[in-house]
């Protein structure tokens, strides 16, 4: 026997509280995803835009407290580079109504659509990105206990299969948050920090709560979505085609029904925009951020949302409670 | 005996399907042996008991708490070892430990202290560095059982912990279920097939059959023969010892050239035999009371039930 081996003995310590064992399960699931290099290489490469974009509304306000004669002509311009297409013509028309008002209306109204259109542009080019996060940590979660089966080894515990599905849902959300709202938020922050002066928080003030709640618009359904896969099959690898297949399917959808060149199409039809997630995510960021937009489905899509994750979540539950029926 | 856990006339069905028939059991401090066949319903008893199924009928009681309202009290207290070869895939073994604790509600650093104790205690070394994919059939066996005990369960619930081991390695487990029994007054449900291991720990057995509990009773009364005998071994003049015994008014045979057996119970023939072994000036070597064999009356309670069904 070894000398440090003190044999069995009791345990009288004083137990923490059950409600954290959530937290238990997303530590494992948080520090075997880490293990992926590529993961890592993503999670450092996701702060880089903000900076590029932290630049951008710098150049921006510079412009704006080095001319004060700024018009609305000015924003036009800068609107048609930073809005996504279907806002365009929306903000134009605002800033047509501006002609002749005095510079302080056209900074309450023209530079918070400014920023959240620099913030949406942030999201977007963050998408590939969180694609592939997803990709890379969500597939193994469910899949790889079905595998092994470890749900007896979890459920043979004080702990409930929400708290388990919670720890998962976490792991991916805590990723998505790493590599998607962080920088977002730092942007923000940038931005405010490069500002020639602090009144300009008196305009953007709201922005980090919108940013927070498109994220977390997005964060749920993709991250139950992506679990839900997980969930039905033993292989993580299906998981993962299975997740970037449905990427791939909307992006083809997106091509063919609005032509061969794309964006410039017609891509206002709610099915196009529903089947493909891209667009949806967006839609709803853009009408959280409260970008001003002709193409409306709003409500509509935070119901597919919504919809598809009851739907993941549900499905997620049966499979995991389906080891232990059997 | 203090009764940890009561089943009264409990009833699980998988739809159609009836697997547990109307189970009475009551099981009290020590060590029971759960035995089966396959199908008996071992598996889905173990289930109810951790709260993992919903019961359809019945009551069923574990350590005071009522499985329909506190399954997750009953949890915290149970410390379950599954047969599946299931692991937590992606951790090294003093990660898997650790977690479990955790999962039971041991603060952190301290999950992990108690992690490399109940390692010690189980014999595992270095090894419980590496991940568990890498691990042997016996090491996930070994931390299975110290995943199970980690937060100093009062009741264990214990799935075939010796399968797949090799003597050496079975006989240390059997060492440690007993120690936790007879030493810390842990109770424990083996469910295991492998009988001997039953005759070496257990103090009474349930075995079930059918869905239903067919046979309980402690382990020292069900071995007791119906018909018993001594078997006596004798240095030499076997067979004139067996002429004075049956000149006592005692029934008995010469089994081979220095064994006799004496018909009658141990207690009661003794000093009759002493008393002649005395006379005739005669060593006896051993007294070996008949023992029905486990086996025998596993093999026996459930063909009953077979031809029962058919």
């Amino acid at each position: 026997m070894p000398i440090h081996n003190l044999g069995y003995r009791e345990w009288d310590g004083e137990r923490e509280s059950g409600n954290s064992r959530w937290s238990v399960i997303a530590a494992i699931g948080i520090r075997r995803a880490w293990q992926s290099s590529w993961l890592r290489r993503i999670a450092f490469a996701a702060w880089g835009p903000p900076l590029v974009y932290g630049i951008v509304i710098f150049l921006f306000e510079q412009v704006l407290s080095g001319n004060a004669t700024m018009n609305p002509r000015a924003f036009r311009e800068i609107a048609r580079v930073f809005l996504p297409s279907e806002s365009v013509p929306a903000v134009l028309a605002i800033l047509h109504h501006l002609d002749g008002a005095s510079q302080q209306e056209l900074l309450t109204v023209a530079r918070p659509i400014f920023w959240k259109a620099v913030l949406l542009q942030l999201q977007r080019s963050q998408a590939i990105g969180m694609v592939i996060v997803v990709g890379l940590v969500a597939p193994a979660l469910i899949s790889q206990d079905v595998r092994s089966r470890a749900f007896l080894l979890y459920f043979s515990r004080p702990m409930t299969r929400f708290q388990y599905i919670l720890g998962k849902c976490a792991t991916v959300a805590f990723f998505l948050f790493l590599t998607g709202t962080l920088p977002q938020l730092l942007l923000y922050l940038f931005a405010v920090l490069l500002s020639p002066d602090a009144s300009v928080i008196a305009y953007t003030w709201d922005l980090p709560i919108r940013v927070v709640i498109a994220s977390a618009a997005m964060i749920v359904p993709t991250t139950l979505l992506a679990l839900m896969l997980s969930s039905l099959t033993i292989e993580s690898r299906f998981a993962t085609f299975g997740w970037f297949f449905i990427w791939i399917f909307g992006l083809s959808a997106f091509l063919m029904m609005s032509g061969v060149d794309g964006i410039n199409g017609d891509t206002s039809g709610l099915v196009l925009r529903l089947s493909f997630l891209f667009l949806l995510f967006s839609d709803m960021s853009t009408a959280i951020l409260g970008i001003p937009t002709l193409v409306s489905h709003a409500e509509t899509q935070f119901v597919f949302a919504a919809v598809l994750s009851v739907v993941s979540f549900t499905v997620i539950f049966r499979k995991v409670s389906a080891p232990l029926r059997a | 005996m203090a009764a940890l856990i009561e089943l009264k006339n409990l009833i699980k069905d998988y739809g159609s399907f009836r697997a547990l028939d109307g189970v009475n059991l009551t099981i009290g401090e020590g060590i029971t042996g759960l035995l089966g066949p396959n199908g008996a319903g071992k598996s889905t008893l173990i289930k109810v008991l951790l709260g993992l199924v919903r019961i359809t009928s019945g009551e069923v009681s574990v350590l005071g708490h009522s499985i329909k309202a506190e399954s997750s009290a009953i949890r915290a207290k149970v410390g379950y070892m599954p047969e599946d070869d299931c692991y937590m895939f992606g951790l090294s073994g003093i990660e898997s430990v650790q977690v479990a604790a955790r999962l039971s509600c041991l603060p952190g650093v301290e999950a992990l202290r108690r992690g490399h104790e109940i390692l010690d205690f189980c014999g595992m070394g270095q090894e419980r560095y590496r991940k568990v994919e890498t691990y042997s059939t016996g090491m996930r066996q070994k931390l299975r059982f110290a995943m199970a005990i980690v937060h100093d369960p009062e009741l264990l619930i214990l799935d075939e912990p010796t399968s797949g081991l090799d003597p050496e390695e079975r006989e240390a487990m059997l060492s440690r279920i007993g120690i936790l029994s007879k030493k810390f007054g842990k109770a424990v449900i083996l469910c295991t097939h492998i009988l001997p291991d039953v005759r070496v720990i257990c103090n009474s057995v349930a075995i079930m059959a059918a869905g239903q509990v067919k046979l309980s009773a402690p382990l020292e009364n069900l071995l007791k023969s119906p018909n018993p005998e001594v078997t006596i071994e004798v240095a030499d003049q076997g067979e004139l010892f067996c002429e004075a015994l049956m000149r006592e008014g005692l029934h008995c045979e010469v089994a081979s050239k220095n064994r006799i057996k004496v018909a009658g119970d141990s207690t009661m023939i003794a000093a009759s035999i002493w008393k002649v072994a005395e006379q005739c000036q005669v060593a006896i070597l051993n007294q070996i009371p008949s023992q029905s064999s486990l086996e025998e009356i596993f093999l026996q309670t459930v063909r009953e039930k077979r031809h029962a069904n058919s």
